[in-house]
Formats: C-alpha cells, structure tokens, sequence
C-alpha cells in the first residue's frame, strides 16, 4: 500500500543544509500496524509529514495505493490527503467552538461528494469511540482522552485507507492513554491500517511492526512475535 | 455544493467571533451610511431644485435690477426702467408676454385697528395672464387700472389673514403707506417657496401706482418675460442682455447693472453648488470605505495569523489552499455586505432624520446610492480581502501546525 524508494528530505535555510532524511525505504502493507520510534531530531516528524502528504520530498518517489503521489500538485494533494489519509495529532487539534459532531464532520466540507449519510455515519463514530452520550459536548467540556477521541472519530469519517497518528497519546494521563492505545488496537483488529510515531516503548510495543529511526535513516525494522509469518 | 460548504465554513467563522465581525464591517457601516446619506441629498436637492425651476417657468427669461455684487446688499440698482421693456418687446423676436414689476421696501398696510407689514409688488395686468399668479376672488387689474393709475389692490392670503378676521375683503379699502387702496380681488394662496420665503406675504397694485403713489420712483426692479419659442430661449436671453447694456452705456469689460435668468441658469448654477457639495461628501465617503477596507484587511490579517494551526489542521484534513482562499474570502465578502446593508439602513434613518430637522435639506431614497453602495462594498470585499485570504492559503500545512 505504501512503497518508499530513496526518500530524501533537505530543509535548506541559508547557506545551511541539513538532510533530515537520507534515502529511506519502506514498505507497508495495508492492515498493518506500524510504530514509529526514535529520539528527537531523529527525522521520524519529518517522515510522517511526507507519509501523511502535508509535504513533498526533496528525493526518491512514494506510492501509495501504487500512484506516485510524489509530483501531485496541491489541489491533488490536498485530495488524497482528504480521501485516503486520516490524521491524529498529539494536539488533538479540534474546532473549540464546534461540538463533536461538527468536529467529525470537518473532513467532508472538503470532500469532492458530501455523503447523504454523513451525520449518521458520525454519530455512529462518535458512539464507536464511547462518546455516544457527548455528541454535542464541545471539545472544553471534555476531557483529554474524550477529545482525542473524537480526533480519531474525525480521522475516520472519509473512510481512509491509512490512519496516521503523531504522539497521540504525548499529552494524555496513563488512564486515558491506555483507553487511547486500546482503541487503536481495536482499530487494528477491524483491519485498520495504522501509522504512528511516538518515543515510548511501552506504547510502541503494542503495535504489530516497530521501525526506529536514527539520524535521518531506519536502523532497525521489527515485527511482534504474535504477528510473525 | 463544495462551495456552499465553504461558504458555510466562512458563515461559521463570522458567527463564532461576533465582536471580531462587527470591528470588520464597522468602517463599511460608517462608509456606506455617509454614501447613503450624501447620494440622498443629491437626489433630495435635485428634486426640490426641479420644483423651484418649475415654479419659476421653464418658458420665462427674467430680468432684475442690479449687477451680481448688488446681490444681497439691500442696495437698489434704478438704471432699469419701463422704456427698457418696451425696447425688449420691439427688438427680441419670438417672446410673448413682457410684464416689469416694482416691488416696494417692506410696507405697512393697515385695516381699521388691523395693521401688519409686507411686500407691496406693482404688476401689470399681463402677470395673471403669465400664470404667475390667480385670482381667487374679485377681479384682476385691467388696463384703465393701470392708465389712470387707479388705487386698487389683489391680497395675498397672509395679509388677508392678518387684516380681515374673517370678514370678505373684497370691497374694502385698507391703507398702504398712507395711500388708501380699495381691495378689488384676492390671490390663490401659492404656498411657501422654501424657509422664509412665503409667497402669500404680498399685495399686488397695478405697476403705475406703485411707482407713482406709493414710492415716486421712476425705475423697476424687474421685468417678467415670456418666451414663445423655447427652442431659442438661451439666444433671446443674450440678446436682451446686449440690447440692455446698449441701453444703459455699459463699456465692454464692465459688468452689467442687471442680471438675466433662465431655468437653465438656475439649473446649472445650483447644480454645480450640489454637485461640488456631493463631490467632496462623497470622497469623504470613499475615503471612509477604503480605511475601512484596511481595518477590515488588518483584523484579518491578525485573525489569519491567530487561527494559523486551525487553517493548518484544515489543510491536513483535505483542504486544498484554493479551499482556504475561498473560505477566507466569503468571510470578507460577506462581512463588507452585511455592512452595507446595516450601512444602507443607517444611512436612511439619518437621512430622514436631517431631512426632518432641516427643512431645505430633503433626503430621498437613491436607487444609485443603493447599487452604488453594493458595488462598493463588494469591491472592498474582494479587495481588501484578497490579501489575508492569500497569506492563509499560503501556509504550509505542516508549518501551521506545528
């Protein structure tokens, strides 16, 4: 689903160029659940973006879903990201003055086709999630783990291929990251695929494949032994 | 329907921040209601300017004693005299009636223990013909009133009502400077032409006995004509006047001792007063949309810059920056209609309200403000709006999130 072949990336400010990626490949088949680890300034930030198609690489070629995605303009960017991609941040990054379903909803404004269903389809989401009973809560009236998700309910409402998630458990208490990490290995288990970066271990060893990233190239590739052929 | 969505986003964004939308549309609102206000005088003082000139008979050339500086001093010019008229009569073709006037200082009528001051005006007989002024009732001069420079006189109703409590005036004789005139008719009452202008504050006498009679002078202030051939108005008008500097031994360069009007005249002299006027309101108005326009675009570019992650966040979700644009755009369209239309209502009740309080200041609705002000806004809108709306669709997507 996802194929990397020499991925570069060279921020430039200046005279000064720091190659943050240096020639990475990879692959990721589709109902894999992949954690991506390493120390800051390791580039694994850096990757996602790429991955996630927020930005473009300075080398190599990506495919996914087998179309290079790599010279897309923006408008067919902004599309695949709409379509294929689905994002949670450590942030969370909700609407503060929409209430959940609105914030569910935000990924369709930009669809090509608005489906008819829509609302359903979030309320069904949020319910998913367990906040059936706080479908109008707006994000202040919710806790950190009820807002992350309504995050992931968003990052699911276009039907995505890939789930992309950055942290998101980095600003959460060990109760709701718990609750968090169960809910993406539920996602899993539904045959998700799955996409995230984080520094700790305890929170990557849930995953079925851990990559780690040391200075701008995967060093180390591993899969769980549950998930092993 | 993306773009109603869009439209929608936008919408949502001017609701969420109500205090932040109206700082936005605050320089429209202001911009458009002067707009509004200024395009409703013009057309207000055009009205009443067309009224005026109707009053004054798109068919008459008038002429009046005294040069332009005269005008106001309370000086009185006495080079123009009966003979003058007689002159205009022979030598200016096309014109029909010719009627002179001499209208007296304030003079004080009196009936029994009644007395009030007021203008006594000497006419010829033609005056009622011009439709200047009817009779209402009783009879008019004739031309052996004006031979034999009989003492008769036409009231006009102020003075009626002043002097006679109900009594039928027709009849009797009332005092004007000592002189005794019996009241042979009454006047249909004409209305005020503009604040302190009442033209029913008159008598009329035939021209002879208010020349003779009542002052002994040997000039008059005025001379009423009337044109048959309104195609040559302007032309006839310069004649006369060639024919009356003749008259009165006016050297080339000298200005005259009398003055000519036409509608036209009048027409073109106001309307150049009304239009400088409305020309520097206007601006003034202009003036006041573009600094709003530039609030708007700063609050804009305050609110682009504190929503960076949200539009971030936008973009990751699918957001292409065209979408963005849009968005952003809608916003400023939208608060710049708003505002005319709040704007455009302000403008109306101020309006209506110096249209109420000053009586020669009429306001009146403008089809032209209205389109003019829709265009305006809109054009700030897109204008103004346009360069946030870019610097939003401009960010990175992963810069804005950070």
């Amino acid at each position: 689903m996802i194929r990397l072949r020499g991925i570069e990336k060279t921020f430039t400010s200046g005279t000064l160029e720091t190659r943050v990626l240096q020639g990475i490949d990879l692959d990721v088949a589709e109902g894999e659940y992949v954690a991506l680890m390493g120390a800051s300034g390791t580039g694994k930030s850096t990757l996602m973006n790429l991955l996630g198609c927020l930005d473009r690489p300075t080398g190599g070629t990506y495919h996914l879903d087998d179309r290079d995605v790599t010279g897309l303009s923006d408008e067919e960017l902004s599309r695949v990201r709409n379509e294929k991609i689905g994002f949670v941040f450590q942030q969370f990054h909700l609407l503060p003055r929409a209430d959940a379903v609105q914030n569910v909803l935000l990924p369709l404004v930009y669809a090509r086709k608005y489906p008819v269903d829509a609302r359903a389809r979030a309320e069904g989401l949020l319910g998913m999630v367990g906040l059936g009973d706080r479908m109008h809560h707006q994000p202040g009236q919710l806790s950190g783990g009820q807002q992350q998700r309504v995050a992931i309910a968003r990052a699911l409402i276009a039907e995505p291929r890939i789930l992309f998630a950055d942290e998101p458990t980095g600003n959460l208490d060990r109760d709701s990251t718990r609750e968090i990490m169960d809910l993406f290995t539920r996602l899993h288990s539904q045959g998700h695929s799955i996409i995230m970066v984080t520094h700790d271990p305890a929170t990557a060893s849930r995953a079925s494949r851990i990559l780690e990233m040391v200075d701008g190239r995967i060093v180390s590739d591993r899969r769980s032994e549950e998930d092993r052929p | 329907m993306k773009a109603a969505r869009l439209a929608r986003e936008g919408l949502r964004a001017l609701s969420e921040h109500p205090l932040r939308t109206l700082f936005m549309m605050t320089g429209t609102i202001l911009g458009i209601a002067s707009l509004t206000v200024v395009m409703a005088m013009n057309d207000g003082a055009r009205t009443t300017l067309e009224q005026r000139l109707e009053m004054f008979g798109y068919d008459m050339i008038r002429v009046r004693a005294g040069g332009m500086q005269q005008t106001g001093t309370g000086r009185r010019d006495t080079t123009l005299k009966i003979p003058d008229a007689q002159a205009i009569a022979v030598q200016v073709e096309g014109l029909g009636l010719i009627s002179p006037m001499y209208r007296t200082h304030e003079t004080a009528v009196k009936y029994r223990n009644a007395n009030t001051t007021t203008r006594a005006v000497g006419v010829t007989q033609d005056i009622f013909e011009m439709r200047e002024m009817e009779i209402a009732k009783g009879r008019a001069f004739d031309a052996l009133d004006e031979d034999q420079m009989r003492r008769v006189c036409v009231l006009g109703q102020t003075v009626i009502d002043a002097l006679f409590s109900g009594e039928d005036p027709v009849g009797r004789n009332i005092q004007a400077n000592r002189v005794s005139l019996r009241v042979i008719g009454t006047l249909v009452p004409r209305g005020a032409a503009g604040p302190g202008h009442d033209r029913d504050d008159l008598i009329l006498l035939p021209l002879s006995t208010a020349m003779r009679r009542l002052d002994r002078v040997d000039y008059v202030n005025g001379i009423n004509i009337q044109t048959e051939d309104l195609d040559r108005i302007d032309a006839q008008a310069e004649e006369i006047e060639a024919i009356l500097r003749e008259r009165h031994h006016i050297d080339p360069g000298e200005e005259d001792d009398f003055m000519v009007f036409t509608a036209g005249d009048i027409m073109e002299f106001r309307m150049r007063t009304v239009n400088q006027l409305s020309i520097l309101l206007g601006a003034l108005a202009l003036l006041c949309l573009v600094v709003g326009g530039a609030v708007l675009m700063n609050i804009m570019l305050v609110s682009v810059g504190s929503r960076t992650s949200e539009i971030g966040l936008r973009r990751a979700l699918g957001a292409s920056s065209r979408d963005i644009f849009a968005q952003l755009l809608v916003e400023s369209v939208v608060v710049n209609l708003l505002g005319m239309v709040v704007g455009t209502g302000l403008g109306y009740v101020v309006s209506w309200v110096v249209g109420r309080l000053v009586e020669d200041m009429p306001a009146t609705f403008s089809w032209t403000g209205l389109a003019l002000a829709a265009g305006f806004s809109l054009v700030v809108g897109v204008g103004f709006g346009t360069l946030p709306a870019r610097r939003a669709a401009s960010l990175q997507p992963v810069e804005a999130l950070r």
